[in-house]
């Protein structure tokens, strides 16, 4: 695993609130790396001390093992982003918006063309941008960063304002990009489901501090299963045989707590005993469970994968 | 260098080009016909007190020219700075391949040729003026006379680009460098020796000297000096603002 980008203890204070506290990370080069964090975790923050456009108090940034400061121009040509709310001069079109930062930084216009068909607002080249919606500003956000083909991708909340479809659009864009295309994409939300369907990687920080770090799947083991059979009694009495703690639901459905491996014994015997299994899902967990999960001294995944304190 | 002159014109272009013009047109005029008004209000005081000679006219019109000055660069900053912070663009200007450096670069070239296309049109406004009046003057002391305007004068907008470091909202930096103007109607109460070190009134305090080529000489090397500080500060500035 190859670290494109590393944050080494990075702490930022406003007044008297810290706001991100001793935070370390380290981003692999070709991954897709969710931010999780709650409202005010501090995400939106980090993400301007990475890009440089506030300082931190404290703490290293390298972008390729290179010092940001020390570069700060020519690394632009490498990273895109779009953090904020999306920012525009609103009596140009977006055309021209777009054309103007590729003529003051000397780039190709062609690029403008390719950006604005690749983010879905083509269309609506040659509108003020001051008359788009919400969704078309954020997309036109999106053109911004695209601008030139920047093999790393720094994005803050990007879909937020976008409509279901939207969402769908942005994300295998998003996917392919990655998957495809080699990039590395840095993506901040606070909408763990959204997240869990494109990211290799996570980070979840709550007020400012680092909870979890590492691969989405390592954080996703889920803990409790529910269950539909049509001989529910039979399986419900050699689960609690097992030892384990049965919750019955409606219509021949019960849920359970067991881990990923004694998931599997359980099947093997419902196998054996020729049961009829309508429905087996692992329960999803939301963000804040997770949270909580994780928060929890005495829970077994934080030894396991290495929890921070 | 080519690079630099076509940034120029960009953000002349993303300004709006015909604007901007019309604006300088406009400012010019106003200074012309004001002064114009004026002297032909006070003409028999002016001619009795044998005041119709080129250094009191062209002192009167430089007095019109600070409060259009002061308006003209207050909408000129407004573009160039302020309105950067009011579309929260300082956020993609500054993450994306140039220098900090070169960006306040341009801006201040622009602002600079929008200053010398006023001080032009002032200039041939005040030539006119003279014309009209019928007064005779040696060409090479009016030229002279504008020259100093033109040197001392740039504390006006670099005395107002420092609000538009200061104040983050747009609107109300613009407000505030309207506001300068009143420095000049209560410069009267001011007392003369405090007055003196006020650079910002140096386009007024430099016409009671103007005889005394030395003391001239310090007013434009002052008035050049506090335009480096300020535009050494701009660069420093912290642009990024967020809510
Ligand atoms: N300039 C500032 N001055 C004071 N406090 C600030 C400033 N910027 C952010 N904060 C505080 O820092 C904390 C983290 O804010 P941040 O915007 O980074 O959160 P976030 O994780 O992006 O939240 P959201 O999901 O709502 O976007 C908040 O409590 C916020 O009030
Ligand atoms: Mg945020």
């Amino acid at each position: 695993m190859e670290a494109i980008i590393t944050l080494s203890n990075v702490s930022k204070s406003f007044q008297l609130q810290q706001v991100v506290k001793n935070l370390s990370l380290t981003i692999p080069k070709g991954s897709l790396y969710g931010f999780l964090g709650p409202n005010g975790a501090g995400k939106t923050t980090t993400m301007r001390i990475l890009v440089g456009l506030i300082e931190a108090d404290e703490g290293e940034i390298l972008f390729k093992g290179k010092n940001i400061k020390k570069w700060r121009k020519s690394l632009f040509n490498h990273v895109g982003c779009f953090i904020d709310s999306p920012s525009y001069y609103p009596n140009l079109t977006a055309y021209e918006n777009l054309a103007y930062i590729q003529k003051i930084t000397d780039k190709p216009l062609a690029e403008v063309d390719r950006v604005l068909n690749v983010t879905g607002i083509y269309y609506a080249k040659d509108k003020k941008v001051k008359n788009f919606s919400m969704g078309m500003k954020q997309r036109l956000g999106l053109a911004f960063a695209m601008l030139n083909d920047p093999d790393i991708l720094i994005l803050d909340e990007p879909t937020n304002g976008l409509d279901p479809e939207g969402i769908h659009e942005i994300r295998n864009f998003l996917i392919n990009l990655c998957k495809n295309e080699g990039k590395t994409i840095f993506v901040s939300s606070h909408n763990l489901a959204e997240i869990e369907m494109m990211a290799d990687y996570i980070a979840l920080i709550n007020q400012g501090k680092l909870i979890y770090d590492g691969k989405l799947e390592d954080v996703l083991i889920s803990e409790e299963y529910i269950v539909k059979v049509k001989q529910s009694e039979e399986v419900i009495q050699m689960l609690t045989n097992s030892g384990l703690d049965v919750t019955r639901l409606k219509d021949n459905k019960f849920s359970f707590k067991a881990d990923q491996y004694k998931m599997a014994v359980i099947n093997k015997k419902m196998a054996e005993k020729n049961i009829d299994v309508y429905e087996l899902t692992p329960r999803k967990r939301t963000l804040e469970e997770i949270f909580l999960n994780l928060t929890k001294t005495d829970n077994p995944l934080k030894k396991e994968v290495g929890l921070y304190e | 260098m080519s690079s630099f002159i076509n940034i120029g014109k960009v953000e002349f272009q993303k300004i709006g080009s015909f604007k901007l013009i019309l604006l300088i047109i406009i400012s010019a005029l106003i200074t012309f016909g004001l002064s114009l008004s004026f002297i032909l209000y006070k003409k028999e005081y002016l001619l009795s007190e044998g005041l119709m000679e080129i250094q009191s006219i062209i002192s009167i019109s430089a007095y019109f020219a600070t409060f259009t000055l002061a308006i003209f660069s207050a909408i000129n900053w407004y573009y160039l700075i302020s309105f950067e912070n009011k579309n929260g663009t300082w956020s993609i200007l500054l993450t994306k391949p140039i220098s900090k450096f070169k960006l306040l670069m341009t801006k201040h070239t622009l602002h600079l040729v929008m200053y010398i296309a006023f001080n032009i049109l002032y200039t041939t406004a005040s030539f006119i003026l003279l014309i009209i009046m019928n007064i005779e003057f040696n060409i090479s002391e009016f030229l002279k006379l504008q020259f100093i305007f033109f040197l001392v004068a740039i504390t006006i907008p670099y005395s107002q680009l420092l609000f538009h470091l200061m104040v983050k909202n747009g609107l109300l930096a613009f407000s505030l460098t309207i506001i300068i103007l009143f420095f000049f109607l209560i410069k009267d109460i001011i007392p003369d020796i405090f007055a003196m070190f006020i650079p910002l009134l140096n386009v007024d305090n430099v016409w009671i000297d103007i005889k005394n080529t030395r003391i001239i000489t310090l007013y434009c090397i002052e008035s050049i000096l506090y335009g480096v500080i300020i535009f050494l500060i701009s660069i420093k500035n912290n642009y990024y603002t967020y809510e």
